[in-house]
């Protein structure tokens, strides 16, 4: 067996440009997986530890699409705080931002600035410990803070501006206080400063704010509180850790089957591919096949070596896509800020993936060699 | 006790191919009897059915009808793996065009037919052995089209005896060979038929060869037409 495994693996470098075409067949099929998924897996990890350490709850209007869009009465604060088991009910207004150092600013909503005004005193003593978690430079706003704000490192990149810097947001300048890292639940592109800051400078709606953010007490439960928040108000949203959870699962559980779905089509693709190029060898080597037989080689010899060198090209195609896919996944997940995870489940599914691919493309031609007549397939010229 | 004479018995052999409308009978109805340790030859015009004889009496083939038997066993009763076994263990090939696989170098291919048993050192020695008294030792590491004819030929009869079978069938095996070397063919023959008590089944045209024969059959239009011999 061993000697016919030889065989079979010497047999894949006699044909290599064909090889090569089958390697990479199988390559980008399992390359997509490992990249998608390692998205999902990615996002995912940031998603629960940046949620995990979310305490509050986020009220907004309940038919608007993000927080941003929402507009809801001031007056709620009262009313929110007096639900049973609130700590504190923080308001919260977003606003784009047009201009930043004179220079307008553009993009699309996911990478346009936004000004996130808070209450100063209500960061500082509030549980915003995410938000202070994040911060890898300088400080949090603090009671009485006026004229500063805290920045992303993204912005703080982009236009050169360290701590005690002078930032001009529209047309007021504030001083930078703290710098924050981004990740995918803190924007790249936020600015944080204390609402008077806002008010006094831009148009808000009086007697509006975005959204709310709710600490619940210690010890008190935090999906209830949502629960009766949505319950009495009809026209607001209460997502808590849970329901950010829930939403963030069922969102990466669509990303996964998408996932999942694309990579069984290029799996197939990459099974045709090398039965394809299978079924070519097998012809191509007719005579060979008959000689084997003729000097003894039984039908089990032949399939075993046809559907090992079968399993060998997409050995070296799961390799070649382990290498690749990972190298494409961190360099993408690079420039979308995201950090992509290649576990070694992954690793063993790609693996497994593959060869699994291998067996079942090399079944079919294998069993065609070994029915191979030896006279017929010596006669052949 | 009945001893088996006759290592090979066929009995009534007709090989027939149809092609289109028409049916060609490449052998029509042979019978003939190989004794052990005998050199049997076999002659005949080209297209006369002498290598589908070979074909058929060294069960790669099967007859279209009659019957052959090998040591005793009828062929066409042996199922696939016992056949293959058989053809490893019993049988050794010299094909007409040598068969041999074009990547693998000279030593790889007299190794062939022991690659489903693991080849070992003791088969490696012995295939550089045989390559020496097919005087091929010199040439171990080459590759089939580096090779002239006649030197080809003579790796495939080393291939042919690799597993020390019982009986060699043999297409044209000195058509290739200068005097000397097709020699030296024969002497290993004859050594093997009388020191090891081989048989051989010869198809040639070679008259140097015919003389060393047991006996002779020849064929002509897929029929004998002629024994000489005993
Ligand atoms: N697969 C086949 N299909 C059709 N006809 C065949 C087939 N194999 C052999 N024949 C025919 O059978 C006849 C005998 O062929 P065979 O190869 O046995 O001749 P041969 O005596 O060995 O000739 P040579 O001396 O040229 O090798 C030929 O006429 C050939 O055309
Ligand atoms: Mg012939």
């Amino acid at each position: 067996m061993f000697e016919i495994a030889k065989s079979a693996f010497l047999n894949i470098f006699r044909r290599k440009s064909r090889s090569i075409l089958t390697f990479l067949g199988i390559a980008i099929g399992l390359c997509l997986l490992l990249v998608l998924i390692s998205f999902v897996d990615g996002i995912n990890n940031e998603a629960q530890s940046t949620i995990g350490k979310m305490q509050g709850i986020i009220v907004s209007q309940e038919s608007a699409v993000d927080q941003v869009f929402s507009s809801i009465d001031e007056g709620y604060e009262q009313k929110l705080s007096k639900i049973q088991g609130v700590k504190e009910v923080v308001p919260e207004q977003y606003y784009f931002v047009t201009e930043i150092q004179n220079k307008a600013v553009g993009g699309s909503m996911f990478d346009q600035p936004y000004i996130y005004a808070i209450d100063p005193g209500q960061f500082e003593n509030s549980s915003y410990s995410a938000f202070i978690d994040a911060i890898y430079k300088g400080r949090g706003l603090k009671s009485g803070d006026n004229g500063v704000v805290m920045i992303s490192k993204d912005i703080s990149e982009q236009y050169l501006k360290g701590l005690g810097d002078s930032l001009k947001v529209g047309s007021a300048k504030f001083e930078v206080i703290g710098i924050y890292e981004a990740n995918s639940s803190f924007p790249v592109n936020a600015i944080i400063m204390p609402v008077d800051d806002f008010r006094e400078n831009y148009p808000y709606k009086k007697g509006k704010v975005n959204s709310f953010y709710v600490i619940p007490d210690a010890g008190a439960d935090a999906t209830q509180i949502s629960k009766k928040i949505e319950f009495s108000y009809d026209e607001l949203k209460a997502q808590g850790q849970e329901e950010m959870m829930e939403q963030v699962n069922s969102l990466l559980l669509n990303l996964r089957l998408i996932a999942v779905f694309v990579s069984l089509i290029s799996a197939f693709v990459a099974a045709i591919g090398i039965i394809n190029t299978m079924l070519m060898s097998v012809m191509e080597r007719t005579r060979e096949l008959g000689t084997l037989k003729a000097v003894g080689w039984t039908k089990k010899n032949i399939i075993f070596m046809i559907i090992l060198e079968s399993v060998f090209l997409s050995i070296v195609g799961s390799i070649i896509a382990l290498i690749i896919g990972t190298i494409i996944s961190k360099l993408l997940g690079f420039v979308i800020g995201i950090d992509t995870v290649i576990s070694l489940t992954l690793i063993f599914e790609i693996f497994a993936f593959g060869i699994f691919i291998g067996l079942v493309g090399g079944i079919y031609p294998a069993v065609k060699a070994s029915k191979m007549d030896p006279v017929e397939a010596l006669r052949d010229e | 006790m009945i001893m088996v004479e006759n290592i090979i018995q066929a009995k009534d052999v007709v090989k027939s191919y149809v092609l289109g409308e028409t049916t060609v009978n490449a052998l029509n109805g042979v019978s003939l009897d190989v004794k052990k340790s005998q050199i049997i030859m076999i002659l005949g015009p080209s297209g006369s059915g002498k290598s589908t004889l070979l074909h058929i009496l060294g069960a790669l083939d099967h007859p279209t009808t009659g019957d052959v038997y090998i040591k005793g066993k009828k062929i066409s009763e042996l199922d696939d793996f016992s056949l293959a076994v058989f053809r490893r263990y019993y049988l050794g090939f010299v094909f007409q065009s040598f068969n041999l696989i074009p990547t693998l170098n000279v030593l790889e291919n007299v190794l062939i037919p022991t690659i489903p048993d693991g080849k070992n050192e003791e088969k490696t020695q012995r295939a550089i052995s045989l390559l020496k008294a097919v005087g091929m030792s010199h040439r171990l590491k080459h590759k089939p089209a580096e090779l002239s004819g006649g030197e080809r030929q003579r790796v495939s009869i080393a291939r042919a005896l690799i597993n020390d079978p019982e009986i060699i069938f043999a297409d044209e095996p000195t058509g290739n060979l200068d005097t000397k070397t097709g020699q030296s063919i024969v002497d290993l023959i004859l050594k093997l038929r009388d020191k090891e008590k081989k048989t051989f089944v010869i198809v040639t045209h070679d008259p140097s060869l015919t003389k060393y024969a047991d006996k002779i059959y020849h064929i002509r239009d897929g029929k004998i037409s002629d024994i000489k011999g005993k």
